[in-house]
């Protein structure tokens, strides 16, 4: 008898867009890989009495009457080093444009839908991921191993601010993921151009689908982009992986459940929308030595209407983050980079992992700004406020400068540290906020550059409270110099 | 269900496709019988294009056609396609065209083993090259010389190479 393995096979009765109906493959899971004679793969996403529904992952003509023969794999992406600096669609296929990845053995192979760690592999978030914008590190820190939600309406500034991230993290020693849903091609080209240009697409990866692609592969992009995630966890490090946007992924999966005739539920999105999103960002989080070490910090976005903040999506994903930062298009036309709602804006696990100088110190400047607007409605209905008042208020306005920051620039903690504390300083009890908006990055170079200054900078991280702080600005002898350089005496750089 | 009829179809037809096709031209003829006129039987006179059909349906025992009235041909020829169409046939992909000697010969054997319902569906894939692949309730068995050069591809590159040295 001729020896010969046997396959399973499936021959299509029905075909809607992306989605075929099969009728065979018996043994058949939820997420096996079965290709076709033309090599159209196709993912097992659903299994009924008489029929296996199939998602078609690649373009392909698939008529009623056609065979698809299982694989006997499931759907993995290939994992190594070798990602990094590359731009890779769901499949772990390059389209960047250079060479095809070789395959060796130090390949691994990993399935997209693991489950996530459980609790005993975690650990206690107690890291700080320096972001470099000084609003988000001093105001509304991230740890290494949270997740926060990025949210905002069109043209907020949104991805400039999830770049400059990526960018900032140069020399930090974190591996960078950036997934880009359903985004058009010429938005995903000038990622990777901005990410090249700025010497960051070293340390990152980008998992991109366009919006021309098959529905069923922009859905799995935020799974191969975790999966790429875990993998560089499990080595020790840490990763900042950043889905661009969840919205979209929702409606391409309420597309696919409706032309697979899933039920639908609120805004016609199917019933399991939340733990489509639950399940990917669970796998997010810090990780104890045993589980690899290393951590995921997860940077969810979603674009949305900021008339209507309660839609479902948004409201689902607010609930299983970690505090969101909320983006708003009014700021951004007034010229305010990031344009970050502070009022609205949280981080739920932020503030355990900053210093006690730096909570003191974010404390000291939210009260201002809370007093502030308290304030201001009175101080419309008087000729001539108290001084205390008019302190608090002008405080309030060189604070608004200070968070403005421009987009690809980089402030260092200690940096942030003293311009947050600027405004309480004597030096500053006779400027405004012009001053500021003049003297703003000359006063950040100065800190950065300078010898001494840079100097002084670093030392103040082992201060213990605000006022050792403001004091020590009052009346260090270094700030001289300072005085000296806002006077023109150019800076003594290090060498 | 008229087990005669249903036997009869089944005769020596052993390709799913084929069954089909005999209970739709059977019925057509019935129905055109039946509605066309109803003085002038026109029994004898061939009802489809394909020779062979027509062989068929004149070769049919009148008595088992007269059980079809027009009260229950409708409801007889709907059983009849349900059985057919729920029977799972086994598909055999072959390199060429068989003949239809081969093909009852092939019909017979299986009938033999698996009893007298079963059918098949024939597939011409030239690219087997030779020898046939099979596929039955979703399991699918290849038996080509396609699939024996793909499996022992390493093998033969590695004797072709011995071979370009020499």
């Amino acid at each position: 008898m001729l020896n010969t393995k046997p396959q399973e096979i499936g021959f299509v009765k029905q075909t809607r867009e992306f989605i075929a109906s099969v009728d065979g493959l018996p043994s058949a899971r939820i997420n096996d890989l079965v290709e076709n004679e033309q090599g159209v793969r196709g993912l097992v996403s659903a299994l009924s009495k008489n029929s296996v529904e199939i998602w078609l992952l690649d373009e392909g003509n698939v008529q009623p009457g056609q065979s698809f023969k299982s694989t006997n794999t499931r759907l993995t992406v290939p994992l190594g080093n070798f990602l990094l600096g590359r731009a890779v669609n769901p499949l772990g296929v390059a389209i960047d444009g250079r060479p095809p990845f070789a395959k060796t053995e130090q390949t691994q192979i990993a399935e997209l839908d693991g489950p996530a760690p459980g609790i005993n592999a975690r650990r206690f978030i107690d890291r700080q991921l320096e972001t470099g914008i000084t609003i988000v590190d001093s105001l509304i820190p991230i740890g290494k191993g949270q997740r926060e939600l990025v949210l905002g309406d069109a043209r907020s500034g949104k991805q400039d601010f999830l770049i400059d991230i990526i960018i900032n993290q140069r020399e930090k020693d974190v591996i960078c993921i950036f997934a880009a849903i359903g985004k058009p091609l010429a938005e995903v080209r000038n990622i990777i151009d901005t990410l090249k240009f700025n010497k960051a697409l070293e340390y990152t990866v980008i998992v991109a689908t366009a919006s021309s692609d098959p529905a069923p592969l922009i859905f799995i992009t935020p799974q191969t982009a975790f999966t790429i995630a875990e993998y560089f966890q499990k080595q020790g490090k840490d990763v900042l992986i950043i889905l661009d946007d969840l919205a979209n992924h929702a409606k391409i999966y309420r597309e696919i459940a409706l032309l697979g005739s899933r039920s639908p539920g609120k805004e016609s999105y199917p019933g399991d929308i939340f733990y489509q999103h639950s399940h990917l960002l669970e796998r997010a989080g810090n990780f104890k030595p045993e589980a690899g070490g290393g951590s995921i910090t997860a940077l969810p976005a979603i674009e949305f209407n900021l008339n209507d903040f309660t839609t479902f999506i948004p409201t689902n994903v607010m609930s299983m983050t970690d505090g969101h930062l909320l983006f708003k298009s009014e700021y951004y036309r007034q010229g305010q980079r990031p344009a970050i709602d502070l009022s609205l804006s949280v981080s739920r696990v932020g503030q355990q992992t900053k210093s006690n100088l730096a909570n003191l110190m974010a404390t000291r400047v939210k009260q201002v700004l809370a007093r502030s607007a308290q304030l201001e409605s009175v101080s419309r209905f008087a000729f001539e406020l108290p001084f205390a008042t008019q302190l608090i208020l002008k405080q309030k306005d060189m604070f608004t400068e200070l968070k403005n920051q421009a987009p690809l620039t980089l402030i260092s903690t200690q940096v942030q540290l003293i311009l947050m504390a600027l405004p309480f300083t004597n030096m500053m009890q006779d400027k405004d906020k012009l001053y500021i908006r003049r003297y703003k990055d000359l006063i950040v170079k100065a800190f950065t550059e300078d010898v001494e200054l840079s100097a002084f900078a670093t030392s103040i991280l082992n201060l213990a409270t605000d006022d050792e702080l403001i004091n020590q600005l009052n009346i260090n002898p270094v700030m001289k110099k300072l005085d000296q350089i806002m006077a023109g005496k150019p800076i003594t750089k290090k060498v | 269900m008229d087990t005669n009829l249903f036997e009869l179809i089944l005769s020596d037809s052993y390709i799913k496709n084929q069954a089909e096709k005999r209970i739709l031209a059977l019925k057509n003829y019935i129905l055109g019988g039946i509605f066309i006129d109803s003085k002038e039987k026109k029994l004898k006179e061939a009802a489809t294009d394909n020779p062979k059909l027509d062989l068929w349906i004149n070769s049919i025992d009148k008595k088992v056609l007269s059980k079809i009235t027009p009260q229950n041909i409708y409801s007889t020829f709907e059983v009849l396609e349900k059985e057919i169409k729920a029977i799972e046939p086994l598909i055999l992909y072959l390199p060429y065209e068989l003949p239809d000697e081969e093909v009852a010969q092939i019909g017979t054997k299986l009938r033999a083993d698996y009893g007298k319902k079963f059918l098949m569906e024939i597939t011409i894939d030239p690219s087997l090259i030779a020898g046939c692949a099979l596929s039955f309730r979703g399991i699918y068995k290849d038996y080509s010389v396609k699939q024996k050069i793909t499996d022992n591809k390493q093998e033969i590159l590695a004797a072709f190479r011995q071979y370009v040295k020499h």
